[in-house]
């Protein structure tokens, strides 16, 4: 019997270390460039010619669910942009190389072993990118401080921006403020004298419901009613139903994947025919973005529903320029955008490290990048997904546009772009 | 009364999650804990065969039902049948749930997929007051009940496996193959929780979250209602339903979970097994 205990133990270990095998090797490339020369710690010396301006990568390749796809993305965004860069000849005249590691699942103490062996077995990288999520970053940030190495960081945390406390990180995500402030702008726009508000409880749109509500008692909005849902509820409507008694003008609500699906479906069968608006990542839901029978998109529950997009990431869009149609074609010969690109900043990200290299004449000395960056001016950077990224020496949270976000009818998206009906 | 209907048909998926649990907990004594991931890949199934495949609703209905009856057969035999005790078989069935969610992620990924199994104009009854998907859900859960109430009480084999239930070594002394009958339960589970796949996925869309959700709720259902009743788990899946639903209606979602568990507490100082099951005592 111990035998067989055994024979299923082994068993059930090897399943399980195939399915991770396959899960990593599919995605991942193990490092395995030797670098003789890298960034001193902000000194000024300079590169020899040929070689490469490295990107490290920290990508939650194992991750699982819809972190999956936006590591997709962002790694789909990081090889675009290096493709593009070397197309052009490189970063003043460095060919961009890209070392992929795999943090595992996005796992915060998988993530601070594999960086400091990389640090321990490469030179240091000319710059560091991730595909978050926060509480990755908020492991790998101080490591990144200590060794002195620029970051263009995708998992923003309640401090990541604060440039005192990390002055060679930036932030590639916008404040959730960005997005709330559009929800005002919308309801003004429309007339709206009254909203309610739905929300799932996650750690992206906490923040996010927090600047909604400020923003609209500062314009004056009145809110009838603000309900959270749970992340795993199997559906929305006692929310639903406790919203509706306020009898509001409108719904606002931010949610992804299943809950953006709940809320519109349980509102239909509610028979609440109001105008519903939905925020990003509603609009990066794939149930409410895919026509039938996988999806929800055309049918009579979508009615009602608009949702919060990118302008950039709108088929046709007046938003966009040379550099976001470059960054389009990059990601179809990457391997194409599995998503909307509004997500894809690891491309800005090194567009905006290339554009200070070209300013400061230096891929190595990095306070004269990290001060290039900071004083970045509209046009300067060939970023795509954002015209413009605005930091300040004492902040390096982004600021975007205050125009960057539109509310479109649902509408499917393809290569990475919403395409509304005709 | 949408609430009450809301609660209804999410307690109802809970019910048929305890449902699940039970029919193994009658024949073995012991829990599979992968039961809910078996059914979140029935509704992965049935989306692939409804939407992708193209196959009739009758049809993928079947399809879905042989193939987590087979995949339900798979884990019988690599992490139920090697393992000596009930102690191994917990921590080998929750290895297989990790497995078969594995599996999941990586053939469907972070998608949220809809299982169209009604059409757009036969969403809901009465001028859309009664949801079509949550009225079946609860349908099901009670014949599905039913059906298993009368197959336990009322067949030989029902009763072969509440002798198995009772005492493992006297039904081996009485003729009755037990081997044979707990692996044909656990293939019984895998068999319903096919059936049902389709019905839950209707209402909760195929998700990779979705096992999360069922696994501990289920569990905490047939608690209330009692191990190895199945009247019990279906009101064990509705109270926890309804107290959820009503919870988040009147005093918020962040207390839904503190009322589901004060009621399981209180279930418990009241019936420590359960609302449907009495304790016995025994001579020793």
């Amino acid at each position: 019997m111990r035998s067989r205990i055994f024979q299923a133990s082994a068993v059930m270990a090897c399943l399980a270390l195939g399915l991770a095998a396959c899960s990593s090797s599919s995605k991942s490339s193990s490092p395995t460039t030797t670098r003789t020369s890298g960034p001193g710690t902000g000194s000024g010396t300079s590169a020899p010619t040929g070689t490469p301006f490295v990107v490290l990568l920290e990508a939650g390749l194992s991750s699982t669910g819809s972190t999956l796809a936006t590591v997709h993305l962002l790694t789909v965004a990081t090889n675009a942009a290096a493709s593009v860069l070397n197309s052009q000849g490189g970063i003043n005249g460095h060919p961009v190389k890209v070392d992929i590691v795999s943090d595992g699942g996005s796992d915060p103490t998988t993530a601070v072993e594999v960086l400091n062996n990389y640090l321990a077995s490469h030179a240091a990288p000319n710059l560091v990118m991730n595909t978050g999520p926060s509480n990755v970053s908020a492991a790998v940030l101080p490591i990144v401080a200590s060794h002195h190495l620029l970051m263009m960081n995708n998992g923003d945390t309640s401090n990541s921006g604060d440039a005192t406390k990390f002055p060679t990180n930036f932030d590639m995500q916008p404040t959730q403020a960005a997005y709330a402030s559009s929800f005002t702008a919308y309801a003004k726009q429309k007339g709206y004298s009254s909203v309610a508000i739905l929300w799932a409880q996650d750690t992206f749109t906490q923040p996010e419901e927090s600047f909604l509500v400020s923003d609209l008692n500062a314009a004056g909005i009145k809110i009838t009613g603000n309900e959270a849902v749970s992340p795993e509820a199997l559906n929305v409507t006692p929310q639903l139903a406790q919203l509706k008694s306020g009898n509001p003008d409108a719904l606002f609500y931010m949610a992804f994947g299943s809950i953006a699906g709940y809320v519109v479906q349980d509102a239909s069968q509610l028979n609440w025919n109001l105008p519903i608006a939905g925020d990003i990542a509603a609009s990066d839901s794939p149930v409410l973005s895919t026509p039938p029978a996988a999806g929800m998109l055309g049918t009579p529950a979508e009615n009602n529903l608009v949702f919060q997009v990118l302008q950039a990431s709108v088929k046709g869009s007046a938003s966009q320029t040379a550099a976001t149609a470059t960054m389009l074609n990059a990601f179809q010969q990457a391997g194409g955008a599995n998503g909307s690109v509004s997500d894809a900043t690891n491309y800005d990200g090194l567009m905006m490290a290339a554009a200070a290299a070209k300013i400061a004449g230096t891929i190595t000395n990095v306070n004269a990048l990290v001060s290039a960056i900071q004083g970045l001016q509209p046009g300067q950077a060939a970023t795509g997904v954002y015209p413009y990224y605005q930091y300040s020496a004492t902040s390096h949270t982004p600021i975007v546009p205050a125009d960057s976000y539109i509310f479109i009818k649902p509408a499917p998206i393809v290569d990475g772009l919403f395409v509304p009906a005709a | 009364m949408a609430v009450v209907w809301s609660g209804l048909a999410t307690g109802s998926v809970f019910a048929l999650v305890a449902a699940g649990y039970n029919i193994f907990f009658v024949a073995s004594g012991g829990f599979n804990f992968a039961h809910a991931q078996l059914l979140m890949l029935g509704v992965f199934l049935a989306e692939w065969g409804l939407v992708v495949a193209k196959l009739p609703i009758a049809v993928t209905f079947g399809f879905v039902a042989v193939s987590i009856c087979l995949v339900g057969v798979i884990e019988e035999r690599l992490a139920v049948r090697p393992t000596k005790d009930l102690d191994t078989l917990l921590i080998t069935t929750v290895g297989a749930s990790s497995v078969i969610g594995g599996v999941v992620q990586l053939i469907w990924g972070g998608q949220v997929l809809e299982v169209p199994i009604y059409s757009a104009n036969t969403r809901s009854l009465l001028n859309g007051a009664l949801p079509i998907a949550e009225l079946w859900l609860i349908v099901t859960a009670v014949v599905m009940t039913v059906l298993l109430v009368v197959a336990i009480r009322r067949t030989r084999v029902g009763l072969a496996l509440l002798a198995i239930a009772e005492n493992r070594e006297a039904a081996l002394l009485r003729g009755i193959n037990v081997p044979l009958l707990s692996f044909a339960a656990f293939a019984f589970s895998g068999l319903t929780a096919g059936l049902v796949a389709p019905v839950v996925g209707a209402e909760t869309f195929a998700s990779g979250s979705l096992a999360t959700s069922l696994a501990l709720t289920g569990f905490v259902a047939l608690t209330i209602g009692g191990f190895g009743s199945f009247g019990g788990s279906l009101l064990g899946g509705l109270i926890v339903g309804l107290v959820g639903a009503e919870a988040e209606y009147w005093i918020g979602v962040q207390y839904s979970n503190l009322c589901i568990f004060g009621v399981l507490i209180a279930v418990l100082l009241v019936r420590p097994t359960g609302l449907f099951v009495s304790a016995r005592e025994r001579v020793v």
